[in-house]
């Protein structure tokens, strides 16, 4: 889909052409109407799509399809479920503050995770096995990572306002989402799950895609690492847990 | 929605303007409560019409307590 920036927060494309021609009838509808017709229903009707349009205007562009976004997604998902099959990674990982406006993750080889600092975590260079204290681990980049930072999302919204927002209004891939954070623990709450979660390693390590996406949402947001504590699945709803690394 | 309520008050020859742009106003809220649309600047649509709205109703108040 082209889209054309006309100004700051206008854009002209999809639901922006539609805005645009409804602002440029509904101008002159109401002025003639108000000052020539002096008819109301005729003016109100003009306010109507002068309403709307700006309303249309000021939606932002989805210049990439979400089925395309969740297909990208689950395929971005494939490498990392390949790479932890490789080193047989069991261990839950720690979502990582950003780094550079990305997320990284470091899933721990070892299930002693004594020695692991996480204000060393956020030093070490990012390289594919690393080795943390005396920990040896896997540096991941998840699919969320790269979706948070397209959705432009700011440091100081809320939890639950960051997770809708890429995962509901970005991706699609979920009907509704809910956090609750008491003390050092989070509590992810995803309805209507749309993205697939196949693969076993990803989904015991990093969460399934939703809950990665989320995790990848909160670290971004809290500035803090975040490990992922496991999940419960009902049919489409998913449970993700975390807890903050201090 | 909106054009609904044009509709409508058309047919109950409203001519009052400040009644369609009250229900306009309603309507736009309730409409953004449940559809929840994404905007990338602040929501300027809906802060025109609280402002209109809340003209409307200082202007209504203040005829009231002068016609008293």
């Amino acid at each position: 889909m082209h889209v054309r920036e006309v100004g700051p927060g206008l854009s002209v494309g999809g639901y922006g052409r539609l805005g645009a021609s409804l602002v440029a009838f509904g101008i002159p509808l109401t002025l003639f109407s108000w000052f020539i017709l002096l008819n109301t229903a005729l003016t109100a009707l003009g306010l109507a799509c002068i309403i709307i349009g700006v309303t249309a205007l000021m939606m932002p562009p989805r210049p990439v399809p979400s089925g395309v976004l969740r297909a990208m997604v689950e395929a971005a998902a494939i490498p990392v479920e390949a790479l932890l099959e490789e080193f047989d990674v069991e261990e839950p990982a720690v979502y990582l503050p950003p780094r550079d406006g990305r997320v990284y993750v470091f899933a721990a080889l070892a299930s002693n995770h004594r020695g692991l600092e996480v204000d060393e975590l956020g030093r070490v260079p990012v390289r594919v096995v690393n080795v943390v204290g005396r920990v040896p681990g896997l540096m991941l980049f998840p699919p969320g990572s790269e979706l948070v930072r397209l959705s432009g999302l700011e440091v100081n919204v809320g939890l639950e306002e960051a997770v809708r927002s890429v995962l509901v209004d970005l991706v699609e891939g979920a009907e509704s989402v809910s956090v609750a954070m008491e003390g050092d623990s989070v509590v992810v709450e995803i309805e209507g799950c749309r993205l697939r979660s196949d693969w076993p390693k990803f989904r015991r390590v990093l969460g399934s895609p939703a809950i990665s996406i989320a995790g990848c949402s909160l670290a971004y947001v809290l500035n803090r690492a975040l490990r992922f504590r496991g999940e419960e699945a009902e049919g489409r709803r998913v449970r993700g847990f975390f807890a903050v690394v201090s | 929605m909106m054009l609904g309520t044009v509709i409508s008050l058309a047919w109950l020859k409203e001519a009052r303007i400040d009644v369609y742009i009250s229900l306009f106003t309603v309507e736009y809220y309730a409409a953004s409560a449940l559809i929840r649309v994404r905007r990338r600047t602040v929501d300027l649509v809906g802060l025109t019409l609280l402002a209109a709205f809340a003209r409307i109703v200082a202007l209504r108040i203040m005829e009231l307590l002068f016609k008293g």
